[in-house]
């Protein structure tokens, strides 16, 4: 005969365990109540459902937030930040021996508010602006690598989308190349290879530790 | 790629386990099987997290099975042992043994 598991109890297994999981979860707990109200009692298969239910939450909350898309985000731009800054600190001096040794000037002038050509934001605020698109390219970025599990691809083209659309802002500083558009045009590059590493690094490498 | 799996406690047991029951391998019978060797209670929620980890690592493949009135309706699902998977619990095992052997005397893996 079947007995049915206690009605709270298989509604909180059903809110927290993730859709993948879910049928055979909930099935084999039922299952297993089944046989324990056939064996001993009712009573005790009821207890059982509800350790087995209060044991599952915290798995399955860990289980979540650790495959969410937040979590998978933060871990992507943790992980090409930092490769970023290993690269970068290596490429920094040949980066700088490329730029006209002008713009490497009007360059440092942006961190005191000053931008040629631009009456409306100063300096900083672009920069805040920038940084602004940067995390929500990378967070867009993350969501869809989590969406789509294997499309790592699509993540990129949605940060780099996010990211030049920036590109405006620059050409309204002015119509010649300035120390302000190398700056934004080299942070938009470091910017993609952060966090396209992140992602890569996400999907390939992390997938087998975690 | 197998051999550059590690695999943790849990995952070693969960692997021996489907091992060991074969073809009627769903999350009932191997906690029943994992309970009946060592004594240890699983609770369904990790068994599956496990399961899946397992199964996204490449080292098992899962279908889904019947369902039963006794199962609320719901489909049972079996997972299988793949060549990456056997490969992995080897290397695990071994490696256990060879860090393991000698430490405790008359014990050997």
């Amino acid at each position: 005969m079947k007995v049915a598991p206690p009605p709270l109890a298989r509604w909180l297994v059903w809110l927290f365990v993730p859709r993948p999981l879910r049928e055979p979860v909930l099935g084999d707990l039922s299952e297993s109540h089944n046989v324990l109200a056939a064996r001993e009692s009712r009573q005790s298969a009821d207890s059982w459902y509800w350790g087995q239910t209060v044991r599952c939450i915290p798995v399955m909350v860990r289980w979540r937030v650790w495959h969410g898309p937040a979590s998978r985000a933060l871990v992507a731009i943790v992980i090409g930040w930092v490769t970023y800054g290993l690269v970068f600190s290596v490429l920094a001096g040949s980066l700088s021996a490329i730029l006209p040794a002008s713009y490497l000037a009007e360059i440092r002038h942006i961190g005191k508010g000053v931008v040629p050509g631009d009456p409306i934001l100063g300096g900083l605020g672009v920069l805040a602006f920038l940084c602004m698109l940067f995390v929500a390219g990378a967070v867009a970025g993350g969501i869809f690598a989590s969406i789509a599990r294997q499309s790592n691809a699509v993540a990129i083209a949605v940060f780099c989308g996010c990211l030049f659309s920036s590109i405006p802002v620059g050409w309204m500083t002015g119509s010649a190349p300035t120390g302000f558009e190398w700056l934004q045009l080299v942070w938009l590059a470091v910017s993609i290879f952060a966090v396209s590493t992140g992602v890569i690094q996400r999907g390939r490498w992390l997938a087998d530790v975690v | 790629m197998a051999g550059k799996i590690n695999l943790g406690e849990f995952e070693i047991v969960v692997l021996a386990a489907i091992s060991r029951v074969g073809e009627d391998s769903y999350g009932v019978r191997l906690c029943e099987e994992i309970k009946r060797r060592t004594g240890r209670e699983v609770s369904v929620g990790a068994m599956y997290t496990t399961l899946y980890r397992l199964e996204k690592k490449g080292l098992l493949s899962s279908r889904t099975g019947t369902s039963t009135p006794t199962r609320g309706g719901r489909a049972k699902r079996y997972f299988r042992l793949e060549g990456e998977g056997r490969s992995a619990l080897r290397t695990s095992l071994n490696t256990l043994a060879k860090m393991t052997n000698g430490i405790i005397p008359g014990m050997q893996l």
